[in-house]
């Protein structure tokens, strides 16, 4: 994680991303706790109805702030606005 | 008075893609096959024959069904062509339809009764014509009435169209959350809303509740909980701090630990949201799944080497036994070389083995039986990978064909010892299958070891019993 000397806000935009497993979801967790540790956070946007699915399945829905668009979610770590 | 059924593919076509494989007509519906809904629905409202038609394939249902003995009427089957209006099928079966009054439902539609209504003579005194019409089949009859008098009205039962699996989910929620239930369902229920079957679990910590439908051979890990609103079919595993609500999960399921199904259809690896239509086919075991599949011989390498290992232990205990045991039996006529042929692990590949039979009640026969000695053939076929040392009751070749490894019992294993043998449960293919998928599952070559030493000593055990 040698972005994290850079920057630890991060928006992934998930636009792209038609599945997820245990595996992935484990990696994005595991990138937002990097994230929550250098005192940033780790937004996800943009996200499709399955992967939203996996989401919910896992409880893992509750962990992330969840934009509808990539922008959206950028803005957000200027104004402040929740998910 | 008589029923036809006439079902055509291009009336479930939204169904196919969902649940592939399953044929409409035995979807189950709150754990009761929709045939059955139709067949009781029949039987309430005077028949005593039904024959079922479609343009396309039966098998499922013919296997189901049969030739409807258990409900005492008679069944039949019937093809058409898929170009056929519902007047060329009558004349089709004209042979059938020329006795009198005629029901026939038209479509994949779902006919809503009361069991406690008296359709009967509803149905007798109605006119010809069509009783019940949606945008996706009808209800009409046919024939002089059987009965004259005057035709009470609305009619006791309606329609309800099934054209999406959103109609199909809030059905199912619709017959869960009516009380008391207007139709016949399946399981134990000695309270109402709460219906169970046959070798449910629920271990320490799981919590259900109700109103919920609960299949056989079901197990609720530490910490589950099922409900409210959930159907969970048969063959179906919640693991440890999972959570089921106002979901359905079909034959065959396992969901996986710490789970939140809310608002979900889940059959297999496919998990479906009703609302949206949206589906999806996990391939990932830790979530949600039909089953694991390992590499050779239906085991992982690692874990083939582990059973080799253990059945070369046993062989090599059982075999001074053996040599004493045998030719004794084999004198006395007691034992009875028998060459079988199992299901193996893939479809279509069986296994040939010699499992020998012993007869009689004599202190031989019994100490051989009790030193599993009938199993000492086999233990060179796990030696060579063709089973395994522990793992399901092998099936015999020809049961259940075509279902055989994949839909009836995920993660079989034909093995030398079941795990249910180890486990003390009931050995037959139903009641032992919940074991072995849970095994399947959880197992490990470790736990294989010590449930082979298990079953092994239970079967000591057994011959004690009086």
């Amino acid at each position: 994680m040698s972005c994290l000397k850079e920057t630890s806000q991060f928006v992934f935009d998930c636009s792209s991303l038609d599945f997820i497993d245990s595996s992935g979801l484990g990696t994005i967790v595991s990138c937002l706790r990097k994230s929550l540790e250098h005192n940033g956070d780790l937004k996800l946007a943009s996200l499709g109805p399955q992967v939203t699915m996996v989401l919910e399945l896992t409880k893992a829905k509750r962990l992330f702030a969840i934009f509808s668009d990539a922008a959206e979610a950028v803005n957000s770590y200027v104004t402040g606005r929740k998910a | 008075m008589k029923t036809l059924i006439v079902i055509r593919e291009a009336d479930y076509g939204w169904l196919t893609p969902l649940f592939p494989g399953v044929h409409p007509l035995v979807m189950p519906i709150c754990n009761k096959p929709f045939i059955e809904y139709l067949i009781d629905f029949s039987i309430l409202a005077g028949s005593t024959a039904v024959r079922i038609v479609s343009d396309g394939p039966l098998n499922d249902v013919e296997r189901y069904c049969e030739n409807g003995s258990r409900w005492g009427i008679d069944i039949s089957y019937a093809s058409i062509l898929v170009d056929d209006d519902l007047d060329a099928v009558m004349d089709k079966n004209a042979r059938y339809c020329s006795e009198g009054r005629m029901m026939v439902t038209s479509g994949f539609i779902f006919i809503s009764y009361e069991k406690k209504h008296e359709l009967k003579p509803f149905v007798a005194m109605a006119p010809a014509g069509t009783l019940l019409r949606g945008s996706t089949g009808s209800l009409l009859l046919t024939g002089t009435p059987e009965n004259v008098g005057e035709v009470r009205e609305p009619a006791p039962c309606s329609l309800v169209e099934l054209d999406s699996i959103g109609s199909y989910y809030r059905l199912s929620t619709e017959i869960l959350n009516e009380r008391p239930s207007p139709y016949v369902l399946p399981g134990y229920s000695n309270e109402p809303d709460c219906h169970i079957g046959r070798n449910v679990v629920t271990s320490k910590g799981a919590e259900i509740i109700k109103p919920v439908i609960i299949g056989n051979n079901v197990q609720i890990m530490k910490g589950a909980v099922v409900g409210p609103f959930a159907v969970i079919g048969s063959n179906v595993i919640v693991d440890r701090e999972s959570t089921v609500s106002n979901s359905m999960l079909l034959d065959n399921t396992y969901i996986g630990e710490n789970l939140d199904i809310v608002g979900r259809i889940a059959y297999g690896n496919i998990l479906i949201d009703p609302a949206s239509g949206v589906s999806i086919a996990m391939e990932d075991r830790h979530l949600l799944s039909g089953m694991k599949r390992d590499g050779i011989f239906g085991l992982g390498l690692f874990r083939y080497l582990f059973h080799a290992a253990v059945s070369l232990l046993f062989i090599l205990l059982l075999f001074i036994p053996y040599l004493l045991l045998a030719p004794l039996l084999k004198i006395q006529g007691k034992w009875k070389n028998r060459t079988m042929t199992f299901q193996g692990v893939q479809q279509g590949k069986n296994v040939i083995v010699v499992r020998p039979s012993i007869a009689g009640e004599g202190v031989l026969s019994g100490l051989a039986r009790s030193l599993s000695l009938d199993r000492f053939a086999m233990l060179f076929s796990a030696l060579s990978g063709r089973v395994a040392v522990i793992g399901s009751f092998p099936v015999e070749a020809g049961r259940h064909q075509e279902a055989a490894t994949s839909v009836l019992m995920p993660g079989y294993r034909p093995a030398v010892f079941s795990y249910a043998e180890a486990e003390d449960w009931p050995v037959n293919a139903e009641d032992s299958s919940i074991v072995e998928r849970y095994y399947a599952v959880h197992g490990s070559p470790v736990q294989d070891m010590v449930l082979t030493v298990k079953a092994f000593l239970n079967r000591i055990h057994a011959q004690d019993q009086p």
